[in-house]
């Protein structure tokens, strides 16, 4: 039973888009490992859009940190966007987790992109 | 708050597959909300339910289980029980147990310390015959009346986990599943000290050190997590042990060829504690991991 989605968008120039949306386990979890990596094999940068998840567990956290950690050098970078009014029980677990110790972490998709592009300088 | 209570206790009973996890979150969902629980007190028990269910999904049944050690095709049963005070969520398998899984790169052993982060009680237990029970325990009485001592910026803090005593405690019953618990905690002890996800492969090594002297314990194991004497500490405190215990623990981080151990950690303290309950008086020693300084 799948109780999440995963839609991948063409960002524009500067990255594709990962909108999320429903509650995601284990059941997305490689479904979202494998929509990280169609897009890293097209060495396209990533923003994921979690505005509208209304649940994650540590095997959506595992993913997105193996999939959106700084060191992985060789890979496209990845910011995920997580809104003040986005689910508080996401909010919750990326809080305790410190997902924002692995990854880039911000409020607003304008934002992210912004990271990305920054990524993209340097 | 509904006084109605599910004392009796409500019983689920699925495969133990990845379709079951979302159909036991909602349940307990469902439990929740019949109960007239707030958002978060549901939100912990969903998180609860679909860490506890994955660990078995992922760990209890696996295809390679020794012969002896539990089905191969099994189920996962969960029981939510509870009323006005506290809502206990208790699921068990008769498989393999994660009590001898390592954590994997499929979660990264985050899931027990999330348990026991958002849970007032959580224990583990090896059953005999096989599998594991896991209970959590989520006191919504005091926190509403909690709730309603605090101002709304408090509230709001506390919720996301920001402020508060305990990140984690656990209970361990049965030594068997000691090493993998405190290999988790230990996990995110490392997270939230800001170590990378590389670093974390050491974590694991300390919780063997640590979890090697089963003669070592004068009780059941207790394990906790906490904020250290700043925001920016995690402090990792086990026991009750036996006295010297500590001190026999931090010598067994002396590895040969490899060095002492005792540099993962900023600083090791062993106190002696009298316990607030029978059984948990004796030594106690605690572990610190600071974050990286941002300058």
């Amino acid at each position: 039973m799948r109780t999440g989605q995963i839609d991948v968008n063409d960002g524009g120039e500067s990255a594709d888009v990962l909108t999320m949306r429903g509650e995601h386990d284990l059941s997305t979890s490689e479904e979202l490992r494998a929509a990280f990596r169609a897009c890293f094999d097209r060495d396209r940068p990533v923003v994921v859009d979690m505005t509208a998840v209304d649940f994650i567990d540590s095997s959506i956290v595992a993913a997105l940190v193996d999939c959106g950690k700084p060191d992985n050098t060789d890979d496209p970078p990845v910011a995920l966007c997580i809104p003040p009014g986005a689910s508080a029980s996401v909010r919750r677990v990326v809080e305790l987790t410190g997902l924002a110790n692995y990854m880039t972490v911000r409020e607003s998709l304008d934002d992210a992109f912004g990271a990305i592009a920054e990524d993209g300088d340097e | 708050m509904s006084e109605s209570g599910v004392e009796g206790g409500i019983r689920l009973v699925v495969p133990a597959t990845t379709d079951s996890v979302a159909i036991a979150r909602q349940l307990v969902a469902g439990v929740g909300d019949a109960l007239g629980l707030g958002e978060f007190e549901v939100a912990d028990l969903k998180l609860i339910t679909s860490e506890a269910a994955s660990n078995v999904v992922r760990h209890a049944y696996p295809d390679d289980a020794p012969e002896g050690t539990g089905e191969r095709d099994g189920v996962v049963e969960i029981c939510v029980s509870g009323d006005s005070e506290k809502i206990s969520v208790t699921v068990r398998d008769d498989g393999f147990g994660f009590a001898l899984a390592q954590p994997s790169g499929e979660s990264l052993g985050l899931g027990i310390p999330l348990m026991a982060s958002v849970a007032e009680r959580l224990e583990l237990r090896v059953r005999e015959g096989g599998g594991v029970e896991l209970v959590a325990e989520i006191a919504v009485g005091e926190r509403r009346r909690s709730r309603e001592e605090q101002t709304p910026e408090q509230r709001d803090r506390e919720e996301l986990g920001e402020i508060g005593g305990d990140l984690a405690q656990v209970t361990v019953e049965g030594e068997l599943a000691l090493q993998p618990i405190l290999a988790r905690l230990i996990g995110i002890c490392a997270l939230r000290g800001g170590l990378t996800v590389d670093q974390l492969a050491d974590t694991l090594i300390v919780s063997d050190a640590l979890s090697a002297g089963a003669d070592v314990w004068a009780g059941e194991a207790m394990v906790t997590l906490a904020e250290g004497e700043d925001e920016r500490q995690a402090a990792l405190t086990i026991g009750p042990l036996v006295e010297g215990g500590g001190q026999k623990l931090i010598d067994g981080m002396e590895i040969p060829g490899v060095g002492s151990l005792r540099k993962l950690a900023d600083d090791l303290r062993v106190e002696v504690r009298n316990g607030d309950a029978p059984g948990e008086a004796g030594e106690y020693l605690t572990m610190l991991v600071a974050a990286p300084s941002d300058d």
